[in-house]
């Protein structure tokens, strides 16, 4: 079994330095894990909740950045179980940003991004998780698979699979007339 | 050994142009500003509490409702100096809060901060630490917490400190700390920027407020967080004397 890990001697930052370099990220990162947007807010306080009382013990066997999205995972399944038992959904449509012209090549990338919204809504969270971590937040494979605790080839497969997925949800918009 | 596949935003991969936009755009989707300055108020009591051991409230899947020792202050530990001439720019002030701003010369209290502690929280033995402790200061704080910050509760609502309206030296105080600890530290800058949005939403220095934020991200490298920032104050403020200083920090 080949798990991805590469023992680092990185000492544990202060909390508000972690706050400030990171909460951007974690924000983000849950955003596209399938948050709605009207509890990413609470769930970022969760995260930087847990990181405050587990930062002491973090030792850097990974990165700072690894195991935050490790914390981000594990909160987001949480806030899913969570929501299935109380019946909620949560996921909504991405919102619009504000202050941009309302230009036809913006508009093009927001069908594109609600499109993207839709394929991801359609992975299995599994796929989703691996897909995000890669395409959107650019990490390595290895820290992934770390993130997510599973074996290494597991992480390539979801991410195949994923990939295969999203392509398709894509070419079938464009090849269905649609106006990307 | 498997080899990671080319990424789709990779400039070298053969990916549909849609997907390509698509994930241009999933990663310009950061918080708003105004978004991060709201959950820093709301852990705003674990930026002044030890990590680990009692700080922790609840936590993910949990929803404890552990209480956090806390103690508030963004500004614990930093110094107010009475030069103002530097601070942001050089830039006309707004009439009311530039009449205030100009009139205070860094006069500063040391009223010690007030630490909550939850009832099922042992009593802490000695004082909490500066949310900033790797960069002390000779001087004692210069101000207080507005108010007693209340315990973290995941999934649920800080109400956040206002301090009085009628209260711009406290206000310019705050920004001029913010100011200080720029060139040094630009995340404490940021950090008391936030301070500032969160205890003076309606403060008269807002804009230059944005100015030391957008400064601040730059500093740290946070580019696309500038941008955003810079695009927001330009709409908020059009034809803001601080606009041109506002380019010329995008354009560094």
């Amino acid at each position: 079994m080949s798990y991805a890990t590469e023992p680092q001697a990185t000492a544990a930052p202060p909390f508000a330095e972690v706050f400030e370099q990171h909460a951007p990220y974690v924000w983000r990162v849950l955003r596209h894990l399938g948050v709605a947007s009207s509890e990413v807010e609470d769930l970022c306080q969760e995260v930087f909740v847990v990181v405050h009382r587990k930062l002491p013990t973090f030792e850097g066997r990974s990165s700072l950045r690894t195991w935050l999205y490790s914390i981000c995972l594990r909160t987001a399944s949480d806030h899913r179980r969570r929501a299935h038992v109380r019946h909620e959904k949560v996921t909504d449509r991405l919102p619009e940003r504000s202050g941009s012209a309302p230009q036809q090549r913006e508009i093009e990338r927001r069908q594109a991004r609600a499109l993207l919204e839709s394929a991801l809504s359609e992975l299995s969270i599994d796929k989703r998780e691996v897909f995000v971590l890669y395409e959107v937040e650019q990490l390595p494979m290895s820290e992934i698979a770390e993130a997510i605790g599973c074996p290494l080839q597991t992480a390539y497969s979801r991410l195949h699979a994923a990939r295969r997925e999203v392509t398709a949800t894509f070419e079938k918009a464009v090849g269905g007339g649609g106006s990307l | 050994m498997t080899t990671e596949p080319r990424r789709f935003l990779d400039p070298a991969a053969d990916t549909m142009p849609a997907l390509r936009d698509a994930l241009e755009v999933a990663r310009e989707e950061l918080p708003a500003p105004e978004q991060l300055d709201s959950l820093a108020a709301r852990i705003a009591p674990l930026l002044g509490a030890p990590p680990g051991g009692g700080g922790g409230a609840g936590g993910a899947g949990g929803g404890g409702g552990g209480a956090v020792t806390a103690a508030s202050g963004a500004g614990s530990g930093l110094t107010a100096k009475g030069a103002l001439g530097v601070l942001l720019v050089g830039a006309t002030l707004a009439a009311g809060g530039g009449a205030a701003f100009l009139g205070m010369s860094g006069r500063g209290s040391s009223t010690p901060t007030p630490a909550v502690v939850s009832p099922d929280a042992p009593t802490p033995a000695a004082p909490l630490p500066d949310p900033f402790p790797a960069e002390p200061e000779p001087v004692a704080p210069v101000e207080p917490p507005p108010s007693v910050p209340e315990p973290v509760r995941p999934g649920g609502r800080a109400p956040a400190q206002t301090a009085a309206p009628e209260d711009p030296e406290a206000e310019v105080r705050l920004l001029q700390q913010a100011q200080d600890a720029l060139s040094g530290s630009p995340t404490q800058a940021l950090a008391l920027a936030r301070e500032h949005t969160r205890r003076f939403p309606r403060g008269t220095l807002a804009q230059e407020r944005e100015v030391l934020a957008i400064d601040a991200l730059v500093r740290l490298g946070r580019t696309a967080e500038a941008q955003t920032r810079a695009d927001r104050f330009h709409s908020r403020w059009p034809g803001s004397s601080h606009g041109r200083r506002v380019d010329a920090l995008i354009a560094r």
